[in-house]
């Protein structure tokens, strides 16, 4: 069954560093010759953010004075690969702004990832609405309107250090996705994100003073168990 | 346009600052939404913007070779879509020090595992090193590899700066004790 990531991101959080902007550009200038682009937002405010932007690799990554986060799409499960970009240049960056003098501790971290994938049925045919249905609303729900064009389906699990959110639905295409805030920061060309099919979105967050590769990896293995699953 | 004040916990310190509303849609470090800014908003697929927010991203560096104030032959292509349509797989960046150079090829000692300390010896075309400006024996490079159906790319980048390859990764710090300069060891008495 063909699945595809639209949209992933990681995100480290960590206590604001006041004087980001005195280091911020020493602290990424030797990155500039791996991107493509940069953008910075709020330039000279506390809140400055650069922006390291690959198109060939179709990343982004963002650092801030209270968080850095990479932007992503494809194949999440690429990014667990060793020297891949997640450990070589995400891990590098977020180890320079730990070792800074002024540097605090990590608070939080979380992983989102988007997920599309076109289940078939008995058919051979793609179903969206249909398999949804059949496999996570009961008949009573389905039928309180007259006729449904779209549903989804929520589950939230809040703990003190923790949160999961699972949002599920069937895909209608490309509207679909345009529609929200979660979508390709880059072009896709290598797979047809056109067609009806069934999306998930998935969000791990976690309270946590220390984050690292293997971590990261502990987050993509629990998204590939609950996407099983699905 | 009303304003309202918000707190940054820092921990033993609190920072506050009174925002305008257009600030209010970025999350606190404790919060556990995702953050949302825009990077490009002339991309066709930028992340949209929450309501009201006027974060906006200034682009301050493009990789092209030709000059500022004109529109050049490489915006105009990714403008277009051509050159991002290579689809090649993510890439993987290997640290590496050069060990050797010959007349034709660079011999490389590459870190393929940092965790579990992998190292191999690689010989790569020396052509591919031309665009470094000092290729010295002992400089580390960056080599990153993709993959694509039918294809293969390497490009060989200049490690200086980059905290990503270090020299201390291909220095050994085990125990010498007992090796000596020499390159025969005499052999025990009974082997």
């Amino acid at each position: 069954m063909e699945s595809y990531n639209p949209f992933f991101q990681l995100e480290v959080r960590y206590t604001p560093i006041l004087d980001f902007t005195n280091f911020s550009r020493t602290l990424l200038a030797p990155y500039i010759k791996l991107t493509d682009r940069i953008g910075v937002d709020q330039e000279n405010t506390f809140k400055e953010t650069f922006q390291l932007i690959s198109d060939k690799d179709k990343y982004l990554i963002a650092v801030n004075w209270d968080r850095i986060y990479l932007r992503g799409q494809g194949d999440i499960t690429e990014m667990e690969n060793d020297n891949s970009t997640v450990e070589q240049i995400f891990f590098q960056i977020l180890g320079d702004i730990l070792k800074y003098k002024e540097f605090a501790e990590i608070r939080s971290y979380l992983l989102f990832i988007s997920t599309v994938w076109f289940p078939e049925d008995d058919s051979g045919n793609v179903s969206n609405i249909s398999h949804f249905t059949n496999n996570y609303i009961k008949s009573k729900a389905t039928n309180l309107l007259n006729s449904t064009t779209d549903m989804a389906l929520e589950l939230i699990y809040k703990g003190d250090q923790n949160e999961t959110t699972l949002t599920l639905g069937p895909y209608f295409g490309l509207d679909d996705l345009q529609k929200r805030k979660a979508q390709p920061s880059f072009e896709v060309e290598d797979f047809n994100l056109d067609r009806e099919g069934q999306m998930a979105e998935i969000k791990i967050f976690e309270r946590n003073n220390h984050f690292d590769f293997n971590k990261f990896k502990e987050l993509v293995k629990i998204y590939r168990e609950y996407y099983a699953k699905l | 346009m009303p304003n309202f004040k918000k707190t940054y916990n820092t921990g033993s310190n609190e920072i506050s600052k009174v925002f305008s509303q257009e600030e209010r849609s970025s999350s606190g470090s404790d919060s556990p939404e995702m953050s949302n800014i825009s990077y490009n908003e002339e991309e066709k697929t930028q992340i949209s913007l929450p309501e009201g927010s006027l974060l906006k991203t200034k682009e301050i560096y493009q990789d092209e070779p030709e000059g500022a104030g004109m529109k050049s032959v490489a915006s105009f292509f990714r403008e277009k879509g051509v050159i991002l349509k290579e689809n090649w797989n993510p890439p993987a960046h290997i640290g590496g020090k050069i060990v050797e150079i010959t007349d034709s090829a660079v011999i490389v000692e590459c870190l393929i595992n940092k965790q579990k300390k992998v190292y191999q010896i690689r010989k790569f075309p020396k052509s591919l090193f031309n665009n470094l400006l000092h290729l010295k024996k002992g400089n580390l490079i960056l080599i990153s590899i993709r993959f694509k159906a039918g294809s293969q790319r390497i490009d060989i980048i200049d490690a200086k700066g980059l905290n990503i390859v270090k020299q201390e990764d291909f220095e050994y710090k085990g125990n010498w004790e007992g090796i000596d300069d020499s390159l025969s060891q005499p052999l025990p008495e009974r082997w």
